[in-house]
């Protein structure tokens, strides 16, 4: 379509303002978080339901691919728009809907920041589980696409789990319900499938969130280490022991260096690891737990577990887990983050692996890991202006994928695939499951309005 | 001038280390209220880029973003994971852009004004005659600056503090335990008189001889923030001339944005600017490092001294106290502790801590006159977080941000506010 | 060859000649709601039962998958129903890693075998499933239709920690999805769509659970009251403290007379609470819970442990199974509704029942916001009918949908068995024709009547 008359076709519906469509707009949304760029064709603001439908109708009319995007925090190049069309700006639709206590459903509009919902539950004494790093700058619907993790989802899970119904607008801008405040809903897993799915299903116009009410007492411990190993078999000497503690999270020196560098909580700069666990619960009995998981590090050859006495405590310690990415742009001022997923028993032996793939490629790869769930993120480190580093960077990126296929893991734990991880999808899928996956697309968006591109590898020509 | 570079590499290093990670967006004031990708600082990082890399063209759209969305608050550099200095970046553009557009000619007058010590002073005098003898109540009640409403503007002083502190103040008893000298800046000069003399007061009760120089002048932080790097370099030469002393045991002020000029941004300007070919030299470089070695805000110095006080009395009746950390001062410079130790430490002080005190309380010097109604949206929320707490008094230690806040806190409420040094010599004085 | 002739040979082909059945004595007492099938298979390998699917698309044959059998009466009546396809014969654990907490297991698999070998090992684990038909239930069975239980409050649902499956599309391809990651955001999420399909769009065949090491103490509190009001506040308390019981249950006094623990408590509704945890956990709630209880205007706290406590929970969960013994044209019926709702909801399923002259078994999930009545319907099933429209019309005001498990062919007739329509049935519809489109599997039986 004529570019004067698509402009002009959105501005009728959203108004002039919204709608944007200068050189300098075109370079700012045409990023993520991600190694990915695109372009889009221009960007567009609705402020409502009606207008995101009235805004779908237009561009499938007109062929115009949509993409969506929050803030444009996600790391697979699932907002960036590599087939150009219009990129569909969720900032300002932001609104906390309804904080129903009574029901405990919380619902949101899809640009809500992430953090400031639990903000606003958290006065009522509820939470909500899924906390990825990136909490405090993601919108909830990036989340929802996502199907986002973060360092709590050993005991509550990922998005998945809290996410239980959606208002989505489909590819020829019908509004349709998935799911609800109730649970068991007639019908297939809708909200199931649109959480994960990268902006290629549905666009979300509203998510109705479950909230839980708080625990009576939490224990937040940092346990150190002088190898991987002795944290690796403390997490699963824990498991054996039939606790479900909330978190199981682990950094390597590289990752301890730049975390201190950057916001000197005072980890260890020479441990080889440092283990960060955390239990919740009823405070009875919360003692003994914490002692029982004390001495299990310490059959595994600790160096020194730090119980946080208060809330400030607590706090610095997430503090050192939750800046870990960003921390090591100060060793190199670039990283690839992978996301792959192993078994748990299994992670030491991805993580020597890692090491290898480190050596082969002669990059530095630091390492942060949700310990529990078997999701490892090697932070793989270069200078992107290097052309030869990038291309060697991609190579040991798809041999960690590779490797943790190979160990019966999977190749994204919570990143998604986007653009980047296309490639891996074959180490997992054979034809015949990618096929079925198609089809759900199919079911959805037959004529492929949302995000193409992403998520599934192209269709090999007949 | 548009082939010169536009960064200097140390500079330039920064845009490679942005890793788009979005994290800025969750501590820009800007972003919060606009929710545009421009109003975020990773937005200006991936323009300076852009521009750096011949991409993107500095057109009008691009300038205004720079100017418009960024009140070069420092925020994000606070808190960038990466240590992307964002700030450096912005205003290395906004100087390229002021070469290739000039500056409006209402803010080059002004800017020359500062620049120029004895057209400041009067000015100044001119202005506070002017507005005490032609404006009113009643005029200045309909006349709005900006976000800045012109009949709460606090009076110009009736003489310049320079004209009337004594150039050395000697301790009020025994030898000197320490001996500084006091930059009191342009705000403390022509409008907030009592603050320097609170400041002179109070050392000189702790024991420490204080040397105002005379003949000081802005120190120049507006005029470089707007772009105008050439005029700002004069106006750090002058600064140098006068507080660039090893011999004195610290250079104070009592205005959190002449402390990270000092600080911070002298010796890194001189810097990039020699770096591109600009006529600085190694000893000025020095000079502006020693400069910046010694400089320490009031509420610093005082805290670390605390025991040089004498006893501070009450009269036994509780204000509520509150306290805003100045951009400048808690992102810049790190500090936050050290003016809530004093407000703690004084008897009549009853201290409530305010919700998001380290937010930037939208002012921006000139942004809230140019910009006013993004600005206007950030001092309400610092509005609101401070009158939640009920406090009489907002304690900041920032001469833009008390006339910012006191600008619109809601009269009836008969909130004001202060710098800690002055409630600090209250108590010194029962 | 007759065809019936021809489909019995091919099928002995792909599964070998004992496990196809075509007696038609036999086949007319496998018949789902009147229609009988002309052949029974049962494939021993997910490749079996691929072979079988593909020869009934190239045919356009119509297969019904089943279990055990429990849940046959659930859904739409059958379209068309040529191949029944047990599950049965596929019975292998693929998977068995205690120290990952995962295993895999065939469809075919009973609930109640797998969590007897799993109690056995080391300090005892189990899936966190206590659905009906506790001791008959295959795993394929319970997860094709998402089938839950009281303590879904506490550890979750299917959907919760299911991590992967593989089953057999209708057009005969092997889909294998998810594993043994217990993060997995490749692709779309093909499990949670498969859990709860009921045979529409793939025969599920293998499932691989997290599995949870099983708590240190158990124990059952039972607090009868004698108002609704009462009882429902009383959940409400428990449902938003920091408590986290394992299930949250409430029962009326049809429901309480039919199990042997709460038959002699005096109240007209006896309120469950499953306390599971550690040790500390459980003596505190015993006596916090035991006070609240009693605050609330419950006549008694009644303390249930060790077997006691096993068979309260196995009776409850099987209490549709043993009514169907004495009851005629048994009709049972499950109610989604929002969590706040409870004495809306059971108050209105009461008066209702009460007004169609029928008496019968409520119990809700007041932690899951589930509903379920077992009653007795009449022959012609105009009034069960009738009943159920008005009851699903209750169920949609209180914010959830009504589907019917369990009723006679006459009374399917009538009603809509999958509740109120709702607005993502036309993507419902869009994805049974996607995935078969030649209309092979369970046609008619799913929402939409797909």
């Amino acid at each position: 379509m004529e570019r004067e008359k698509m402009i002009e076709g959105l501005a009728k519906i959203v108004g002039k303002e919204d709608v944007m469509t200068s050189e300098m707009e075109l370079q700012l949304y045409g990023y993520d978080a991600s190694l990915n760029r695109g372009r889009p064709d221009c960007i567009v603001m609705p402020a409502s339901t009606e207008e995101v439908s009235k805004v779908v109708k237009f561009a499938r009319e007109n062929h115009i691919p949509v993409v969506a995007r929050g803030a444009g925090t996600n790391l697979s190049g699932g907002s960036s728009p590599t087939e150009g069309g219009i990129a569909l700006l969720f900032t300002r639709m932001n609104k906390i809907l309804e904080i129903d206590v009574e029901n405990q459903r919380v619902v949101v509009e899809p640009g809500a920041i992430t953090l400031d919902i639990k903000g606003a539950i958290g006065k009522y004494g509820y939470l909500y589980h899924p906390d990825p790093s990136s909490e405090k700058a993601t919108t909830i619907a990036g989340n929802l696409g996502e199907n986002a993790g973060g360092a709590h989802c050993f005991k509550y899970g990922v998005t998945s789990n809290h996410v239980l119904g959606a208002e989505v607008v489909l590819f020829d801008g019908e509004v349709i319900e998935v799911g609800g405040k109730s649970l068991d809903n007639p019908g297939f897993d809708l909200p199931g499938l649109m959480v994960g799915s990268e902006g290629t299903l549905g666009m979300v116009t509203k998510l109705t969130l479950r909230m839980m009410p708080k625990t009576e007492a939490v224990k937040t411990m940092l346990a150190i280490y002088e190898t991987i190993a002795d944290g690796a078999n403390t997490v699963s000497d824990i498991v054996k022991a039939g606790m479900i503690p909330t978190t199981l999270e682990m950094m390597d020196n590289l990752t301890i260096k730049a975390v201190e560098a950057a916001y000197h909580v005072g980890f260890p700069e020479d441990a080889a690891s440092i283990l960060l666990i955390e239990l919740d619960g009823l405070k009875d009995g919360m003692d003994r737990l914490t002692d029982e998981v004390v001495a299990i590090c310490k059959k595994n050859k600790v160096r020194e577990v730090r119980v946080a006495k208060n809330e400030a405590e607590r706090e610095k310690i997430w503090a050192g887990r939750k800046g870990a990415f960003g921390a090591v742009g100060r060793l190199r001022p670039n990283y690839l983050v992978n996301d792959p997923t192993v078994p748990r028993t299994r992670l030491p032996e991805a993580l020597a692996q890692v090491v290898e793939i480190g050596k082969k490629y002669n990059l530095p790869i630091a390492n942060v890991f949700h310990a529990g769930d078997g999701n490892l993120h090697p932070l793989i480190l270069f200078d992107e202006r290097d052309k030869d580093e990038l291309d060697r960077v991609h190579k040991a990126a798809f041999e960690i994928m590779k490797i943790c296929a190979d160990m019966g893991g999977t190749i994204s734990g919570e990143h998604g695939i986007g653009v980047e991880k296309l490639k891996g999808m074959p180490l997992i899928f054979s034809e015949r499951d990618i096929a079925a996956m198609r089809n759900v697309k199919k079911a959805f968006d037959p004529e492929s309005v949302y995000n193409p591109g992403k998520l599934l590898p192209a269709e090999k020509a007949a | 001038m548009e082939d010169k570079k536009l960064f200097s590499k140390n500079t330039g290093e920064n845009i490679y280390h942005c890793i788009r990670c979005g994290l800025c967006l969750a501590h820009c004031p800007v972003y919060k209220e606009i929710l545009l990708e421009e109003a975020a600082p990773r937005g200006k990082v991936q323009l300076s880029r852009c521009l750096e890399e011949g991409t993107l063209e500095l057109n009008e759209e691009v300038k205004n973003a720079f100017f418009s969305t960024c009140l070069l608050c420092g925020s994000c550099v606070a808190n960038c994971p990466s240590g992307v200095h964002g700030d450096h970046l912005f205003s290395g553009v906004r100087w390229r852009a002021k070469q290739k557009y000039g500056i409006d000619w209402k803010k080059k007058v002004m800017f020359q004004i500062l620049a120029n010590k004895w057209l400041m002073s009067k000015s100044a005098a001119l202005g506070g005659w002017a507005r005490r003898n032609f404006s009113g109540p009643g005029i200045e009640k309909k006349i709005k600056a900006g976000a800045l409403s012109v009949d709460r503007i606090p009076p110009f002083n009736k003489k310049a503090f320079a004209e009337t502190v004594q150039e050395v103040t000697a301790p009020k008893s025994g030898k000197a335990k320490a001996k500084v000298l006091y930059f009191h800046g342009c705000a403390t000069n022509f409008v907030f008189g009592d603050i320097g003399n609170a400041v002179v007061d109070v050392l000189s009760k702790m024991g420490v001889e204080v040397t105002t120089p005379k003949d000081q002048g802005c120190c120049g932080l507006p005029v470089f923030l707007s772009g105008d790097r050439e005029t700002s370099v004069n106006i750090i030469r002058e600064a140098l001339k006068i507080f660039a002393r090893a011999d004195v045991d610290a250079v104070l002020v009592d205005c959190g944005t002449c402390g990270a000029a000092l600080k911070n941004e002298y010796p890194h300007l001189l810097k990039d600017l020699k770096e591109l070919g600009e006529n600085v030299t190694d000893e000025e470089i020095k000079a502006a490092e020693l400069l910046s070695a010694k400089t320490m805000d009031v509420t610093v110095f005082i805290d670390a001294h605390k025991d040089w006080l004498p006893k501070l009395g009450g009269n036994g009746k509780k204000i509520k106290v509150t306290y805003h950390d100045p951009c400048h001062l808690v992102k810049g410079q790190k500090v936050s502790a050290q003016p809530r130790n004093i407000l703690k430490s004084i008897p009549d002080v009853e201290y409530v801590e305010m919700a998001a005190a380290g937010d930037c309380c939208g002012g921006g010097g000139s942004f809230q006159v140019e910009h006013a109604e993004t600005s206007a949206k950030i001092t309400k929320r610092k509005i609101d977080n401070a009158e939640a707490t009920g406090a009489q008094v907002v304690a900041t230690c920032c001469p833009g941000c008390n006339v910012t806040i006191s600008n619109h806190l809601d009269p009836a409420k008969g909130m004001k506010t202060m710098h800690p040094v002055q409630l600090l010599q209250m108590a010194l004085n029962r | 060859m007759s065809n019936n002739e021809k489909l019995v040979s091919k099928l002995k082909e792909i599964v070998g000649e004992a496990n196809v059945i075509e007696d038609p004595e036999k086949l007319k007492a496998l018949a789902v709601d009147g229609l009988i099938p002309r052949v029974m298979v049962s494939p021993g390998t997910i490749e079996e039962t691929s072979k079988v699917v593909v020869y009934a698309c190239a045919e356009k044959l119509a297969v019904i998958p089943m279990g055990s059998g429990t849940k046959m009466t659930l859904g739409g009546i059958p379209k068309k129903f040529d191949i029944l396809l047990s599950t049965k014969r596929m019975n292998r654990y693929n998977d068995y890693d205690i120290a990952n907490l995962t295993v895999g297991v065939e469809s075919g698999v009973t609930l109640a075998e797998i969590q007897a070998k799993l109690a056995g090992e080391g300090r005892g684990y189990f899936i966190p499933l206590d659905p009906q038909h506790s001791q008959g239930a295959t795993v394929g069975g319970i997860v094709a239709t998402n089938d839950s239980g009281a303590k879904r409050f506490l550890y979750g649902g299917n959907r919760d920690f299911i991590l992967g499956i593989k089953a057999v599309m209708p057009n005969g391809d092997i889909m294998s999805v998810g594993g043994k990651a217990v993060k997995n955001v490749a692709g779309y999420d093909m499990t949670k769509l498969m859990i709860g399909s009921m045979g529409a769009i793939g025969i599920i065949c293998e499932i691989t659970f997290r599995i949870t090491p099983r708590p240190d103490a158990e124990a059952t509190l039972l607090f009868p009251f004698n108002g609704l009001k009462e009882a429902a506040a009383f959940l409400k308390k428990l449902l938003h403290s920091k408590y986290y019981p394992a299930a949250l249950e409430l029962m009326n006094a049809t429901m309480a007379a039919n199990l042997k623990a709460t038959s002699a408590l005096k109240g007209k509704y006896v309120a469950a609470i499953a306390l599971d945890g550690i040790e500390e956990w459980v003596t505190r709630l015993k006596a916090d819970l035991s006070e609240m209880g009693r605050q609330e205007g419950a006549s008694d706290a009644i303390l249930l442990t060790a077997d006691a406590h096993r068979d309260f929970w196995m009776a409850y969960r099987d209490v549709a199974d043993s009514l169907a013994k004495t009851q005629s044209n048994l009709v049972a019926l499950k109610a989604n509704f929002a969590l706040s709702k409870v004495t809306e909801m059971v108050g209105a399923f009461e008066a209702a029942l009460r007004e169609a002259g029928l008496n019968g078994a409520l119990f809700c999930s007041a932690g899951n916001g589930i509903l379920r009545a077992v009653f007795g319907g009449d022959d012609s099933g105009a009034k069960a009918a009738a009943l159920i429209g008005k009851l699903t019309a209750e169920a949609v005001k209180n914010g959830g949908n009504l589907i019917v498990e369990r009723a006679p062919k006459a009374i399917k007739e009538k009603v809509n068995v999958w509740g109120q329509t709702r607005s993502d049935v036309v993507v419902v519809r869009r994805m049974k024709e996607q995935m078969d489109p030649a209309g092979i599997l369970n046609p008619g039986r799913y929402v939409g009547g797909v």
